[in-house]
Order: structure tokens, then sequence, then C-alpha cells
């Protein structure tokens, strides 16, 4: 009777393939990443200002505006800015008139405010894998310095720029 | 199946929504509706002459003035006298004159004198771009000469406006 056992355990291992090898299974796992970084600037509404005399007597630079991005990672990274401006009423407008700061970063990924400063381009903050939060949340204030400009006899005289928020890669 | 199963996972991680994107513009807009502002810091004049200013050097000191200006642009000061009314024979802006003798921030006084004639005869100064002080400060004191005058009708009175005019100098 014990013999006989014996006999069934080896054909059922027979059956199940467990011998020498000779069969296998396997499991492939492939993962495509796309895109590793997603900025959303979305909340950083335009700006819209008039200058008021206040300001010109106040303290520059003052206040314009302000700024707020929400990037999604995997992998560490560099939120970023630059800014192009013109003007056909004002000599002397130029992007070093404007400036940012960063004041908060929260949320994923251990993010940290940079330096921000007069345009550009300039790092508004730094953060690692987002994975698992709603992301890193970045805010500031944008501000303006109009101390070097000369505004000609054509009014209301005007400026308009684009600010380019943009996040890369730091990986080393 | 033995020795050949396979299974394939892909997992494909897929954008999260058709505006991911790594960069993103926000748009700014700046309107400057005025870029000169000037306003008088001192308040009226108002003198009544007396035989020491009859008999003493002509033109005397009749009172100050003082503006405050804020600039976005370089910029002249001009000041001017208009009369609004007068019973004295001969009396008109041409009997006061002006001096300018205190600026600041940027500002520059001229050493023109005239009330009554164009610039850059009634330039009081010049300056330029502000933001960021406390606006360009132009004093000076004002003068008349009653050598001319011919007064008929007692009381005699004289009335007038002096106009501070800043004027844009962007070539």
């Amino acid at each position: 009777m014990r013999h006989i056992k014996s006999i069934a355990v080896v054909l059922l291992a027979l059956s199940l393939g467990w011998f020498g090898g000779l069969s296998q299974t396997s499991q492939t796992v492939t993962i495509n990443v796309n895109q590793s970084l997603y900025l959303d600037c979305s909340a950083s509404l335009p700006i819209n200002h008039t200058v008021l005399q206040s300001e010109i007597e106040g303290p520059q630079p003052f206040n314009i505006g302000t700024w707020s991005c929400n990037v999604d990672s995997l992998t560490a990274f560099e939120l970023s800015a630059d800014m192009t401006v013109s003007s056909t009423t004002i000599l002397n407008v130029s992007k070093d008139d404007f400036s940012e700061t960063c004041t908060l970063a929260s949320g994923g990924g251990t993010p940290s405010c940079g330096a921000g400063g007069t345009f550009g381009p300039i790092t508004l903050g730094t953060g690692g894998n987002t994975a698992g939060s709603l992301g890193a949340d970045f805010s500031g204030d944008v501000a303006l310095n109009v101390s070097d400009w000369d505004v000609t006899a054509t009014l209301p005289a005007s400026a308009s720029g684009t600010i380019t928020y943009s996040v890369s890669d730091s990986t080393p | 199946m033995k020795g050949c199963a396979a299974i394939v996972l892909i997992v494909a991680l897929l954008a999260w929504g058709g505006s991911a994107q790594t960069s993103q513009n926000v748009r700014v807009t700046l309107v400057i509706p005025q870029p000169l502002f000037i306003a008088a810091v001192i308040p009226s004049i108002t003198v009544e002459i007396t035989p020491v200013e009859i008999e003493g050097p002509q033109p005397f000191k009749i009172g100050d003035w003082h503006v405050n200006i804020d600039a976005l642009t370089p910029y002249r000061l001009n000041s001017t006298l208009v009369t609004i009314d007068t019973n004295i024979f001969d009396a008109g802006p041409e009997d006061f004159l002006t001096d300018c003798d205190f600026s600041d921030d940027f500002g520059v006084c001229t050493d023109k004198t005239s009330l009554s004639e164009p610039d850059p005869q009634n330039r009081r100064g010049f300056g330029e771009n502000t933001a960021g002080l406390d606006g360009a400060d132009f004093m000076g004191e004002i003068f008349l000469d009653i050598s001319s005058w011919d007064v008929s009708t007692l009381p005699g009175f004289y009335i007038g406006v002096i106009l501070f005019t800043t004027t844009d100098t962007t070539p």
C-alpha cells in the first residue's frame, strides 16, 4: 500500500511539471511612464494691474498679483519661471522690472521654496516624488519695480507680458 | 499551457487629463493711466501792501510756493500766473516774479523767474522717474513789483492764480 502511494505522488508531480526545470511559467510586467512631471498653474490667474500714484511713491518693488502652481511628480524636480514683456508706450520696460517670491511650499514630495527673484529665469521651488499625495503646492507673489520706467506722452500707457512656469527633472 | 504560459501585464500611466503639461503661461497686463502727479503743498497767499513795501526795494517777497511731483517719466515743471480779477491799472502777471531755490529726489531747479512768459522763461525745474521716493519737492519764493501800478479805486485789489504744470519731456 505504501508503494502504491509513492507511485501516485510521482505521477501527480509529473502532471504538474515539477521535474527537472523542463517546464516553467513567467509573468512579464511592463510599466510605461509617459510623463513623470505634471504642472498645473491654472490657479495663477491673469494679472491686470493699474499702477497708482501710491505705488509710485511707495517702496519698490510692489505686489501686483499672486501665483500658484501644483506639481505631480515621479522624480526630483525644480519649478522655475521666466517672463517676456513688451510695451509700445513705456520705455525701459524689461523683464528685470518684474520679480517673484515663493512664500508657501506644501504637500507631497517634501517641497521647499526657491529663492525667486528678478526675472529671469528664476527658481521658485524644488521637490521630489509626490506619489500618494495631491502633489506639491507652491505659491507666492508677483512684484513690479517701475523706478527705471519712462512713460511716453501717449496715455494711457500699458505693458503686457507672459510669465512661463516650467517644471523640470532635477535628478543629477 | 504548461511550459509556455505567460501572463503579460501592462500598466500604463496615462496622462491625467488633457491639460497636463510641464510648462504653463500666465498673462500679465499693466496699465498706467497717469505718469505725472503734481500737488501744491502751500496754502493761498494773501498780502496787504504796506508803506514799507512801497518804499522798499522792488520786487519784494509776498510768499512761498511748494509743489510735490510723482513721476514715471522725465518731466519739466512750469508755473504761470493768470489774472482772475483786478481794479488796479497796469497790474498784471508780468509784475510777479518767482524763483526756485530747493529741489530733491532727482529734481533740478532752473534760474528762470518769469510767471508771465512761455516756456522756457517760466520753467521752474525738471526731473525724472521718482518711483520708490516720496516725490520730488520743488520750493521757491514769489515776488511782486508794484512800480508800474496805478491804483485809482480803493480798495485796490489783484486776484490771480498760479498754475503749476508738469510736462512729459520724453523725446
